[in-house]
């Protein structure tokens, strides 16, 4: 069988070799495409994949927080933690999610590195901590996309369609849960990556699973604590 | 430590981090220079690696690093950036916005450049070894519709092909890394020329001119 090839075949094999525009980038993150690891691991446009994923991964989980404090602000539900509906939770919802996200992935960089090497994967530091943000900047993008649907879930509580406390109640754990989104996403790169990445010590079948489910464990552990401790302490202040 | 105490050595880290991503960054106008450097400090903790894989790339780096290539490209670019930063006043602030188009086609050309690399490298492989091919094409000589006859001959096709676009693309690199280094000399040329005779205004537009030409040239080869 004869495969039927033109240059232009090889040419268009190359991923997009410009800067992405914010618009571009989300959607290239949106797909989950190629083209997004070849901009976190190019020296130069590194710097701005690592803005565009900062930029997403803030406003994705400040949006849910904000349709999350709109919640709480208008219903007052009566959930187990004192602190919930205390204060403004239209401000402290937003920040203490953002906080405590990025802060736990900030908290967790030198972790991600040292799996990452031990894995056997060199990565640079820059290339882990774009991709820890990665993980970050997907579950905001699937946040984005399911928002819609929770404010007509939270709607219908309203209504009394469903319970406000529930609804509320999964509002903080949507974002955890979303995370095992973005934890896939960074496998899938990190797959292609080790074909790409030099590696200096060969390990057993599936080690870059075991390397991104060591990343989600410690994540896992710190950012629920995070987030609790930040949301205590904003609602007593906001 | 309390929360007051942490954020203040947060803060002040981040000051630093901001700082030297400030200075390493290059010009930039107040307003967004100190809004750059606000998110930059919030936020220090994501751009501290990129500050010192900067130094190591720009300073350190002796060989080829974690997969990228060291030759004539980053030559040509390292040239480029020495002379630019020479010169300055006018020519700098009227450079400024091209400066970006030229850091964009260095990426490129260095991908180029990799690609060629690849393609040399797969020519050199034994499944793209043209002489071999023929030798077996020579030895089923004279069986018609043989299909292996037929598999070969789209094989040797296929090399063809590679040669092909190995030469254009080495072809496409060697124009490019001419074309830049004249812009260097172009550029070099700035700090001597006569503010009040027109010189500066004449190289700059020559300048322009490279640089369009090096779009172009850039944008045949990915374009063809």
């Amino acid at each position: 069988m004869t495969i039927a090839m033109t240059d232009n075949d090889f040419a268009d094999r190359e991923p997009t070799e410009v800067q992405l525009e914010f618009g571009e980038f989300f959607h290239a993150m949106l797909r989950d495409a190629e083209g997004v690891d070849d901009m976190v691991c190019d020296g130069e446009r590194g710097l701005s994949a690592l803005h565009h994923l900062l930029i997403l991964g803030i406003l994705g989980l400040a949006l849910h927080g904000l349709a999350l404090g709109v919640v709480i602000h208008l219903a007052t539900p009566a959930l187990p933690l004192s602190f919930a509906t205390q204060g403004m939770p239209l401000l402290w919802v937003p920040l203490a999610l953002v906080g405590g996200f990025l802060s736990s992935i900030a908290i967790c960089l030198p972790s991600f590195y040292f799996y990452t090497q031990l894995s056997g994967l060199d990565a640079s530091f820059r290339l882990v901590t774009a991709q820890s943000l990665r993980v970050q900047a997907r579950t905001s993008v699937l946040l984005l996309g399911i928002l819609p649907f929770y404010l007509a879930w939270a709607l219908s509580s309203f209504l009394g369609i469903s319970q406000i406390d529930q609804v509320v109640a999964l509002g903080f754990i949507i974002p955890f849960l979303m995370g095992f989104a973005g934890l896939y996403s960074v496998y899938q790169s990190f797959r292609r990556l080790a074909k790409k990445l030099p590696i200096t010590h060969t390990r057993r079948g599936q080690f870059v699973l075991r390397l991104v489910l060591c990343w989600g464990a410690v994540t896992a552990t710190v950012a629920p604590v995070a987030v609790f401790r930040l949301a205590q302490t904003f609602s007593g202040v906001l | 430590m309390s929360v007051l105490e942490t954020a203040i050595v947060y803060g002040l880290v981040g000051i630093v981090v901001a700082l030297a991503l400030s200075l390493s960054g290059g010009r930039r106008r107040l307003v967004p220079a100190v809004a750059a450097g606000m998110y930059h400090a919030a936020l220090w903790p994501f751009f501290a690696p990129f500050l010192l894989g900067r130094a190591i790339d720009g300073e350190a780096r002796t060989g080829p690093v974690r997969g990228e290539l060291s030759g004539p490209v980053e030559a040509a670019e390292a040239r480029l950036r020495k002379t630019l930063t020479r010169v300055g006043g006018v020519a700098e602030e009227v450079l400024g916005p091209q400066l970006e188009t030229v850091t964009s086609l260095c990426g490129s050309l260095r991908r180029m450049e990799r690609r060629r690399v690849e393609m040399g490298e797969l020519l050199e492989s034994p499944e793209f070894d043209g002489k071999e091919v023929v030798r077996a094409l020579e030895a089923l000589e004279g069986r018609g519709e043989d299909w292996r006859v037929e598999s070969l001959e789209a094989r040797l096709r296929h090399i063809e092909r590679l040669k092909r676009m190995h030469e254009k693309t080495t072809r496409n690199v060697e124009e490019t890394l001419l074309k830049l280094d004249e812009m260097t000399a172009q550029i070099a040329l700035l700090q001597f020329a006569d503010p009040g005779q027109g010189e500066v205004a004449f190289h700059l537009e020559e300048i322009a001119l490279t640089i369009e030409g090096l779009s172009e040239s850039l944008l045949g080869v990915h374009e063809p």
